[in-house]
């Protein structure tokens, strides 16, 4: 999942940039801002679930 | 002779959608320019099939479409296209054997003679009776996982229906081969819980189809091993 992240970054910012052009940018951007979102809390879920350390 | 020529116009079309000349043709399918321009010209004389095949492989079209001008993945991706978006995002969460199911009855359905039952069989390396059997929920329900994931392999090779159709019900980015296979994973996975939470199954794939696009722009950085393909 590490590399899911950045990559919808990259997309995005291609998409503000105009670099990349789609029949239907506002909607492919809130896609993929959910998956984002989706993919964050995938990762702060795991996190939580990591053991925790004893000293 | 005239069918000889209905493909030759569309060969000649398909190289002209994609810029190519005759000696660009010919690297990209690995026909002789002579042999494409006299296939075009509807003059080929020797049996056209192996060469044909050649030719769509080159072009990522099916032999079908070069012989009869219409190409069962084009009409079976439309098919699911027009389906209400939420029935297509269903489509997602089905199995593996539905998705393959719905291709067998598609083909038998709107290609009986391109695609008899028996010329099924054979690709598929089954009797025409475990397709039969198939088509019937509880017969499928026993066969292994093993051997549906293979039917839609071969499934895949003889219609050009994208192989990530069968596995998963994504239909996009046929590139996504240079992806490794954890981090496509991570995006389907993505896509369905997008689905669920409302988004539509035509923008998500778009939204996948970019992502590859992407990934395949930067290079990449999954070995060749690990990627979706092995």
């Amino acid at each position: 999942m590490d590399e899911v992240i950045p990559a919808i970054d990259r997309v995005l910012e291609a998409l503000e940039e105009g670099s990349i052009q789609v029949n239907s940018p506002d909607e492919v951007r809130r896609a993929l801002l959910i998956m984002r979102r989706i993919a964050l809390e995938g990762e702060e879920s795991a996190s939580h679930s990591l053991p925790v350390r004893r000293s | 002779m005239s069918g000889r020529i209905h493909i030759g116009r569309r060969i000649a079309a398909i190289r002209a959608a994609h810029g190519d000349s005759l000696r660009q043709a010919s690297i990209r399918t690995g026909v002789s320019h002579t042999t494409i321009a006299r296939i075009e010209h509807g003059q080929a004389t020797t049996s056209l099939h192996s060469t044909l095949r050649k030719i769509a492989e080159g072009y990522g079209v099916t032999i079908e479409y070069l012989m009869t001008g219409r190409d069962p993945r084009q009409d079976f991706e439309q098919s699911i296209r027009r389906l209400p978006p939420h029935e297509r995002s269903r489509l997602y969460f089905t199995s593996a054997l539905n998705r393959t199911r719905m291709v067998l009855q598609f083909l038998i359905a709107e290609y009986p003679q391109e695609f008899p039952l028996e010329r099924l069989a054979q690709t598929l390396g089954i009797e025409v009776a475990t397709i039969q059997g198939l088509l019937d929920e509880g017969e499928a329900s026993r066969l292994p996982d093993g051997v549906i994931r293979r039917m839609g392999e071969d499934l895949s090779r003889l219609t050009g229906i994208s192989r990530h159709w069968f596995r998963s019900g994504y239909m996009g980015a046929d590139q996504a081969e240079g992806v490794p296979a954890e981090t496509f994973a991570a995006y389907i996975s993505l896509m369905k819980k997008a689905a669920t939470a409302g988004v539509r199954p035509d923008v998500l794939e778009m939204a996948i189809d970019l992502l590859i696009m992407k990934h395949r722009e930067s290079g990449g950085n999954g070995e060749p091993s690990n990627a979706i393909n092995s």
